[in-house]
């Protein structure tokens, strides 16, 4: 009776240390989420994050928003450029051993709305003053190729490069467009994250959970 | 017998100290810094990094600002953050540092006074050469809440854009510094 309950110890015993080291294991099993915020936007006044969601071993998908504030106020010049954008990426990593880490495949749809205010005064306007403000809107898509690597299991460090399509799907402006084409303004045309190919990239960090 | 049986019940506590021996270790530099590019556009910054440990540390920034050739300005900021940094090693490489800073800017000639209050994170990276001196770079967007007190009127938030004194900007910058225990 004793040898055979003694026996059943050792054995939970034997259980108890592998249950522990399993358990360590665990924690170090790659996290599903990261939030991240981009390094580089802050230069155009914008603040841009995003949310990284892995579903699968190789797939991830991210959204991203950024939130842009460009005022400008002198006494020449009043420029303001108010508006957001959300990205949603879909990326596959090239390795199927690493999670989160190596280069991917990022294929992304963007949505991108802007209001921007100006004014000119010029030739074009017979030296009058002309203030007007833009409401735009544009759908794009595109491809990006990046590089990601994570650290402790808690920190991640995350660099891409890429284009993007865009149309435009919304403008509407005052004073009119007939008006502002006379004096020669297309900021429809112009902006290039509603219109026309544009380039996409930034270095981002993040945090895993 | 019964004390092998019992080594082997204290078996898992061994290898679970074991295994997280690498984390107790005791870390406790510390480094002052200045800020040599700063210095060159009428910014005195000095910083004051201590480590937690070999991951963490606090770092406090103490700005004096004299800008001179632009509109008589002058003022002094504050701030703190806490450095993460990504790999296990002596405080160097890549780390992240959310932060918080308050700056106070007055032009004497137009009796104008700016408060700004700065929160954001950076990432940077940082070098030690000879286990003694440092060098870091570092990089992130901030978010800046202005306001200004013009003449006898009462303090207001400002409207528009003034790069680091309000609105969303970028906190950038390196650092040189000499570490002690």
């Amino acid at each position: 009776m004793k040898k055979t309950i003694l026996f059943f110890i050792l054995c939970f015993s034997a259980m108890l240390g592998s249950a522990q080291t399993n358990n360590y294991n665990y924690k170090e099993w790659p996290k599903t989420k990261a939030i991240k915020i981009n390094i580089l936007s802050g230069f155009a006044g914008t603040l841009n994050l995003s949310y990284e969601y892995l579903f699968a071993q190789q797939w991830s998908i991210q959204n991203g928003i950024s939130y842009t504030q460009l005022n400008f106020d002198n006494s020449r010049r009043q420029l303001g450029l108010n508006g957001f954008q959300y990205t949603l990426d879909f990326r596959k990593y090239k390795s199927i051993k690493t999670a989160w880490n190596g280069r991917y495949n990022q294929y992304f749809v963007r949505f991108a709305a802007y209001t921007y205010k100006d004014n000119k005064q010029d030739s074009s306007t017979q030296n009058k003053i002309i203030n007007y403000k833009e409401n735009l809107q544009g759908i794009s898509i595109g491809y990006a190729w990046g590089y990601q690597k994570t650290y402790r299991n808690k920190f991640l460090i995350d660099a891409f490069i890429g284009m993007q399509l865009s149309v435009p799907t919304y403008y509407s402006c005052s004073p009119s467009q007939e008006i502002l084409k006379d004096y020669k303004i297309k900021t429809n045309e112009e902006n290039l994250a509603t219109n026309g190919i544009g380039f996409r990239g930034g270095i981002k960090f993040g945090y895993l959970f | 017998m019964k004390y092998f049986l019992l080594g082997i019940l204290l078996l898992p506590i061994y290898l679970h100290a074991q295994i997280n021996e690498g984390n107790q270790d005791i870390f406790t530099f510390k480094e002052i810094k200045i800020n040599p590019i700063y210095s060159g556009i009428g910014i005195a910054q000095i910083q004051f990094e201590k480590f937690q440990n070999n991951t963490r540390s606090l770092n406090v920034v103490v700005n004096y600002i004299n800008l001179g050739y632009w509109g008589n300005n002058t003022g002094f900021g504050i701030g703190i953050g806490q450095r993460n940094y990504l790999k296990e090693k002596n405080g160097t490489g890549y780390f992240v540092e959310p932060f918080g800073s308050y700056f106070y800017l007055e032009n004497r000639g137009a009796k104008q006074s700016t408060n700004t209050l700065s929160t954001g994170a950076v990432l940077g990276r940082k070098w030690l050469l000879f286990n003694r001196l440092s060098f870091d770079v570092y990089l992130g967007p901030s978010l800046n809440f202005g306001f200004m007190k013009e003449g006898t009127q009462s303090t207001q938030k400002i409207d528009y854009w003034v790069g680091p004194m309000n609105g969303i900007f970028a906190r950038f910058g390196c650092s040189m510094g000499y570490r002690f225990n």
